[in-house]
């Protein structure tokens, strides 16, 4: 009989299959040709002849191995063992793997969900910071060369010390410079308060800007046209409104070019545009509330000299760098000083600087930003040690299954690969459900932010927030995966093996401990920063504000225009009559600008006393706003008609003019100011912030003049019961005129605004603080657990010898928190070190005060003890006679 | 043809090849340099699947039998089959006529 077999594998030599396979084929194969041969013989043919027609039939073996070739080239669909050998189809063996994962994860569903919700926190925190700082520190500006773009300031040589605005001159002279294409000025937002239409009184911001400033900033306008020179020129009060007014206010209608926005009633100015979505009003004080820009007339066109409000904008030529065109601007500007008079003496010498755009937007907030993303990083790094640990616990409970596949033939690099993969789908898991909360939450957590956050942050669902959030679920995923895999990697089958069929798990869990002692040096850390921050923001609202906010209503009152100043000045001390007969007001007063709503806008003081300010106020003010008398006497109506005359110094002025002085000795004596009659101080107040957190300002107090009497008022009432602004509009219409507007302000309010970025800071060190908080008991709950499973026996034997259930508890926290306190040493000793990096982000705290950490240690050592204690409770129930029995 | 023959029960290579030389009266022939490539084709797309069986007192033998995805594909070629057949029905009767 023919050796089929021999014939089959001859012709097969040249196909290179897996050995397996080949025998197969080959046993089918000869298989089926003894059939066709047996038949052969059955049907009369001689030996010969039935292996000839084989032959035959078997035909050019060429065309069948090509056949079989193309086949078995084919990508395989039989599922894949485990265990089996992937090399060659590793995305089929990815899937499987995936599949797997999925499947014995959804067996233990708690732990699953468990550890992709604990994660979405860790990555949901991350993803909302990257999300909001995105745009601020690694995004390019939406303008065109963003990098070509500076603003031109004035400092003191050799500081980074702003000195105001900058003259006039050194624009309109440097628009003409080589290295330059153009500068633009922009202003306050505040410039211009404008509503819809004549009588809505809701406010419209507009930043005050040059007619090319889109040009400099090479933008256009994503409706209409731009400014024009002959705009200004001809002075066409026309504004270009921003993105979100177009869509919100004006319902995105398609007739907004020529419609009208009112200063006042009888003051139309003219829209001619809509600014892109992305627009950033670049101005002198970045308002991210600016609802567009106003045309300003006066600066560039007509080129009046004197100090300019604002900063102006430069654009440089491309292929000029910015230290030629400095030094351009430098030669400009020391010849610009020579035909100017002298500085008077004692003023420092002034250089003009050119500073990157995205410097002067966001450089003071930029410290912050960091300081946000390096803790949502920690965060991470709590969150990935979380997870670890978590895969450690289930890997060790596993150990039996990863064993039997090891002896089953699986490498252990398949085994790592599983392990890896399971990480990967939690993590993944977890981001989901971050992003989905994010996505879901949208405007309402943007509405927690302070506006420099939340007008720029990025939606959940923006490409590069999600690409971060994947990029970051992946690292993650690696990170939390290594440990369970040198663990695996490790795995000794024999033992393993031998534990699943005799005595259960027994041991320690060793590299869970090394995972806990880092959590907890990130907790610690983290939670050393929301302790510091909630300290500091006590801090800031304990601060002595040198008046009381308590009470303190802030009222706008706005009249119809009166040509003549004298008619204005008595209608507004009438308004401040009608103010005081309000009900539930005690005392009321005015000022032309008050400390607390401008900050330290208010009047230099003067030579000699050039760090201080000058309030111009009416009688009563210093009474409304609670201002603390010293010594002396406050103003009365009689000193409003002759202002020159008097003055009330407050206690840090009074330091600077006449250190030696009491302020007893100080009322009575004259103060001379260089141009102004002699004024006579007739009494000393307390020093007064105009928010928690700047430094009092050393302030003069002056009688008002007809001039500026403007229309802020302050009136004291109660705290619980709010003045009614529709009163006050009764009474002035009955008295005076109709006003424009009357808006009644509670003063604590606007001061709480003012603490939103200490506030954030807080909220947000808080919220890391507690999530991490939350993983390190859940880390060491899991990681204490196992131990008590696996520790049964140990448990079990020191009972019967006579240990309490107590003396087990005990036992067991003791263990379980060594490496909390080992972790807690180490973050407090490492955050110790880095605290004063930290220090300039708080007010009125040491960062390095032992009380913030002694805080965060009791309390993470609570939480983590009574993390400890649930299992360790478990423990101590553990009925010895059942564990001998088992034993 | 082939997925036809083993829709009702389990064949091994060798059967398939008789059964479709009988019931073609011998128009048909399968030998097998061509079956076996085609067989093992079918499998790798997860139309049918071999599993080697053992009986009492034989040797062990592949047999094939239609997977899920192979009794979908066999379906539609029927479907497919019976439209052109039919197409060709008309064609030719219509010639008669």
């Amino acid at each position: 009989m023919p050796e089929w077999r021999k014939e089959i594998a001859s012709r097969l030599a040249g196909l290179k299959v897996d050995p397996v396979r080949e025998a197969e084929i080959l046993e089918e194969l000869a298989q089926h040709l003894e059939d066709r041969y047996q038949e052969l013989l059955r049907g009369g043919a001689t030996h010969e002849e039935a292996y000839q027609a084989i032959q035959g039939e078997w035909g050019q073996g060429g065309k069948f191995m090509d056949e079989l070739r193309k086949v078995e080239r084919m990508t395989k669909r039989e599922p894949i063992a485990w265990g089996a050998q992937m090399g060659r189809n590793l995305i089929s063996a990815l899937v499987f793997d995936l599949r797997t994962a999925v499947r014995s994860l959804s067996r233990s569903p708690w732990f699953a969900i468990g550890a992709a919700l604990t994660f979405a926190l860790g990555i949901g925190v991350n993803v909302a910071v990257f999300s909001t700082v995105d745009r601020v520190l690694f995004r390019a500006m939406p303008y065109d060369h963003p990098d070509k773009i500076y603003q031109l300031g004035q400092y003191e040589a050799g500081t980074n010390k702003t000195y105001g605005t900058v003259p006039a001159s050194w624009v309109t002279e440097s628009r003409r410079l080589s290295s330059v294409v153009d500068v633009s000025v922009a202003g306050f937002s505040l410039a211009h308060s404008m509503s819809s239409d004549p009588v809505d009184e809701r406010a419209i911001r507009l930043t005050e800007a040059s007619f090319n400033t889109l040009s400099v900033f090479g933008v256009r306008p994503f409706l209409g046209r731009d400014f024009t020179e002959e705009d200004a020129r001809g002075m066409h009060a026309s504004v270009l409104i921003s993105y979100n007014l177009w869509r919100g206010k004006f319902n995105s209608a398609p007739d907004i070019l020529g419609r009208k926005l009112w200063r006042s009633r009888s003051d139309p100015v003219e829209i001619i545009g809509v600014l892109p979505a992305s627009f950033i009003p670049a101005s002198f004080s970045f308002d991210p509330m600016s609802d567009g820009l106003a045309l300003d007339f006066d600066t560039l066109a007509t080129a009046r000299p004197g100090e300019l409000r604002y900063k102006p904008y430069v654009r440089l030529k491309s292929g000029t760098s910015v230290a030629a065109a400095q030094a351009e601007i430098d030669v400009l500007v020391e010849h610009l000083k020579q035909t100017e008079p002298a500085p008077r003496p004692g003023t420092p010498k002034i250089v003009a600087r050119l500073v990157p755009l995205k410097t002067t937007l966001f450089g003071a907030y930029a410290p912050y930003l960091w300081l946000v993303t390096a803790a949502a990083a920690l965060v991470l790094l709590v969150a990935c040690a979380n997870l670890a640990s978590l895969l450690l616990v289930r890997g060790r409970s596993r150990e039996h299954q990863a064993a039997v596949r090891l002896a089953l033939g699986a490498s252990t690099f398949r085994l790592m690969q599983t392990a890896l993969i399971e990480s990967l789908v939690l993590s993944v898991a977890g981001t989901f459900i971050g992003l989905l909360f994010l996505a879901w939450t949208g405007k309402g957590m943007q509405a927690l932010l302070p506006a420099i956050f939340s007008r720029f942050a990025a939606p959940a669902y923006d490409g590069r927030v999600v690409a971060f959030s994947v990029l970051a679920a992946s690292f993650s995923a690696l990170f939390a995966g290594i440990l369970p895999c040198l663990r695996l990697s490790r795995i000794d089958i024999i033992f393993a093996l031998q534990q699943l069929v005799g005595r259960g798990r027994t041991g320690r869990l060793r590299g869970g401990r090394s995972l806990l002692v880092l959590e907890a040096a990130v907790s610690i850390a983290l939670v050393a920063g929301a302790t510091m921050a909630a300290r500091s923001l006590i801090g800031l609202l304990s601060t002595d504000l040198g008046f009381k906010p308590d009470g303190l209503y802030n009222v706008s009152v706005r009249l119809p225009p009166v040509q003549d100043p004298q008619v204005r000045y008595l209608q507004n001390l009438q308004v401040l009559d009608e103010l005081r007969r309000l009900h539930g007001v005690q005392s009321a007063g005015a000022a032309f600008i008050t400390p607390v709503s401008a900050g330290a806008a208010g009047d230099r003081l003067g030579a000699g006393l050039k760090q201080g300010f000058r309030w111009q106020i009416t009688d009563g003010f210093i009474e409304a706003m609670g201002m603390r008398l010293v010594s002396g006497r406050t103003l009365i109506s009689d000193d409003l008609s002759h202002p020159e005359s008097v003055g009330i110094l407050s206690e840090m002025a009074l330091r600077l003019v006449w250190p030696a002085l009491r302020p007893a000795e100080a009322v009575g004596r004259m103060l001379e100011f260089p141009g102004e009659a002699p004024r006579q101080v007739i009494g000393i107040v307390s020093d007064v912030r105009s928010n928690y957190a700047t430094a009092p300002l050393p302030s003069l107090y002056v009688p008002i003049s007809p001039g500026r009497f403007g229309r802020m008022f302050e009136a004291r009432g109660q705290a619980g019961s709010p003045l009614s602004a529709a009163e006050l509009r009764d009474r002035i219409q009955g008295q005076i005129a109709t006003p424009l507007s009357v808006t009644i302000t509670y003063e604590p309010d606007l001061l709480s605004k003012g603490l939103l970025n200490q506030k954030f800071i807080t909220m947000l060190f808080s919220t890391f603080g507690i999530v991490a908080l939350l993983l390190a008991a859940v880390g060491l709950y899991a990681v204490a657990s196992l131990e008590v499973t696996m520790r049964r026996s140990e448990m079990g034997l020191r009972m019967s010898l006579g240990a309490t259930p107590g003396n087990i508890q005990r036992l067991m926290i003791r263990e379980t928190l060594g490496p909390v306190i080992a972790g807690v040493a180490i973050g407090i000793i490492g955050t110790y070190w880095t605290s004063k990096f930290a220090q300039s982000f708080w007010y009125k705290i040491d960062s390095r005060d032992p009380v913030t950490y002694l805080l965060a240690a009791v309390v993470l050592l609570v939480a983590t003890t009574l993390a400890a204690w649930l299992p360790a409770r478990r423990a101590s129930r553990i009925d010895p006679m059942a564990v001998l029995r088992c034993e | 043809m082939i997925l036809s023959l083993i829709e009702g029960q389990p064949r091994h290579g060798y059967e398939i090849c008789k059964l479709i030389e009988q019931r073609s009266g011998g128009t048909v022939r399968f030998y097998v340099a061509s079956l076996y490539p085609l067989l093992y084709r079918l499998e790798k797309r997860g139309w049918i699947k071999g599993r080697w069986v053992e009986k009492a007192g034989q040797r062990r033998r592949r047999f094939y039998r239609l997977t899920i995805e192979g009794r979908v594909v066999l379906t539609a070629q029927r479907r497919g089959w019976k439209a052109f057949v039919d197409a060709i029905n008309r064609i030719t009767e219509a010639e008669h006529a």
